[in-house]
């Protein structure tokens, strides 16, 4: 037996001249624009939250400050030694590690400039600490211990700053699931009303098709079948603009420092499903249009 | 034994004290009781407005009386889902006076609508739909956009789509209403042959004519009520 759904060709309503078609066609492509745009933002806001929650819980910076010109380099050496054996001493540390001159003066580059004599300044020199698990490290004891050992380092505890970004973020996310629930709602809505208009066209095509047996979904197969292909199309044409969006906010951000939001980068599973977008988007509107023809025909014939 | 025979005479379509109302309308059809055997052949008749088209809308499932029962194969069409009427429909045929042809189609693909609705294979159709409307002598004209075909060969194509699924009850109303008289004569030809098949034919018409040259009982329809009006003679 032939795949009804799959010979389009025999379709008994003129489905590809209606009017609605081309509004369709648009709001689907926009709709699918909208709702990836704003995923990849969701997606690149999840990232540099879970970045930042990384920060947070994995490590902190232990800062020393610069030893003073009558202390040798031996004095200075033993300053900083003297603290990494305290943390490496303390339970729930993984590594402790001095960050190098060098990295030091790149870091330092975009605030003071690239000519600037870094060398001439009085830099503090910095621990990167690694812990086991930050949820359960006591920074308050080893920060009154750290004052007790060595009074000229001080923990650097960026937690407290970071939370409140995390904050903010989470915010974003929030309204980036709310617009992505409104693109939605919105594309579903236009579906609806586009095929209870189609089907008010088509009203007498229907009759006749009832009267020789048609069942509602032999009918809504053939909206099903419309809408998959419009809806492929449009969503490709969506999807394209999409990623020639992103591509272009890339390339102009990258020219910005980004110091905090550099994690905020699509990881290959991100962009496999934004590519897959017209795939959902056509199956979404297949779906839809079998279940308000279906939902229709009950109501009006 | 007298199940058996139950079965073999039940009817196709049973209306016991039926009544059509359209809205706050007076009644098209008052109480009216009708059954018609397998393998019946009738003429539906009346003046217009008697309400012919609406009792064979109730015969094909489009129309519930406002009162009374219907059954249709033995099924009752007050209780009937959407689906189940479907099922039930393709047991149909129907011809209608204004033809009701998809216009937008063929004449090949109007007549493969209820085939394709069967989910028949295409292979099959064609062998199907080429030899029907060989028949009724439209096998030039197939391919022909229906919009663009003449009244009768409009009226051949709505009956070719009527009765290419072999249907066990065919409805007609002014079949041949629209066609030059050897056109008629094959069509009526075609309607009894289909009647000897076991086909239950219901043919509403105004020809007296036609009711005088086949002579088949008439079920006629004045003043809301119907009266059967038995066959003179058996041809």
């Amino acid at each position: 037996m032939k795949n009804r759904f799959l010979s389009f060709k025999n379709s008994e309503l003129p489905l590809k001249y209606d009017k609605a078609n081309l509004f369709l066609e648009i709001s689907t492509a926009v709709s699918v624009f909208l709702f990836s745009i704003t995923l990849a933002a969701y997606f690149m806001i999840s990232a540099v939250i879970s970045s930042w929650n990384k920060n947070i819980v994995d490590g902190l910076t232990v800062q020393i400050k610069p030893a003073s010109e009558e202390l040798s380099t031996e004095e200075s050496q033993m300053r900083i030694n003297k603290v990494i054996m305290f943390f490496e001493g303390l339970s729930g540390v993984e590594k402790v590690r001095l960050v190098s001159e060098p990295k030091i003066k790149k870091l330092m580059a975009p605030w003071l400039g690239a000519d600037a004599d870094i060398d001439a300044l009085p830099l503090p020199k910095l621990l990167n600490v690694r812990l086991k698990d930050g949820k359960t490290f006591d920074y308050a004891a080893a920060k009154a211990s750290l004052s007790d050992v060595a009074p000229y380092a001080s923990i650097d505890n960026h937690g407290i700053w970071l939370k409140k970004l995390i904050k903010s973020a989470a915010s974003l996310k929030i309204l980036s699931l709310f617009i992505l629930i409104l693109v939605l709602t919105a594309a579903v809505f236009s579906l609806f009303y586009a095929v209870s208009t189609s089907l008010k066209v088509h009203q007498h095509i229907i009759e006749i098709l009832h009267v020789m047996g048609a069942t509602d979904s032999y009918v809504a197969k053939q909206y099903a079948f419309r809408s998959f292909w419009l809806g492929l199309i449009s969503s490709i044409c969506g999807t394209l603009i999409t990623l020639i969006a992103l591509f272009a906010i890339s390339k102009l951000s990258s020219g910005l420092e980004t110091g905090l939001v550099g994690a905020a980068n699509l990881s290959s599973t991100h962009w496999f499903v934004l590519c897959s977008m017209p795939i959902y988007a056509s199956v979404l509107s297949m779906i839809m249009a079998y279940l308000s023809v279906k939902h229709t025909l009950g109501k009006i014939m | 034994m007298d199940a058996h025979k139950n079965i073999l005479t039940e009817p196709i379509v049973d209306m016991q004290n039926v009544s059509i109302r359209y809205g706050k309308d007076p009644e098209v059809l008052s109480n009216i009781k009708l059954r018609l055997e397998k393998g019946s052949f009738h003429f539906l008749t009346g003046k217009s407005g008697a309400g012919k088209t609406s009792l064979l809308s109730m015969m094909y499932l489009a129309l519930k009386p406002s009162s009374g029962t219907v059954l249709v194969f033995g099924s009752n069409i007050g209780y009937m889902n959407r689906d189940s009427m479907a099922m039930l429909r393709r047991r149909i045929g129907v011809v209608f006076q204004d033809f009701r042809l998809l216009e937008h189609l063929s004449a090949y693909d109007n007549v493969a609508v209820p085939l394709r609705i069967r989910g028949m294979s295409e292979t099959e159709i064609k062998k199907r739909v080429k030899e029907l409307l060989s028949w009724v002598e439209l096998d030039k004209s197939m391919d022909k956009i229906c919009s663009t075909l003449s009244g009768g060969e409009k009226q051949r194509v709505a009956i070719a789509r009527a009765v290419i699924n072999r249907p066990e009850i065919l409805l007609a109303d002014e079949p041949t209403g629209n066609v030059d008289n050897d056109i008629a004569s094959k069509l009526m030809k075609l309607f009894v042959e289909l009647n000897k098949l076991g086909t239950t034919v219901v043919i509403a018409t105004h020809s007296k004519d036609l009711i005088a040259e086949y002579n088949y009982p008439q079920i006629h329809l004045e003043n809301k009520s119907l009266k059967i009006i038995p066959a003179l003679r058996r041809i």
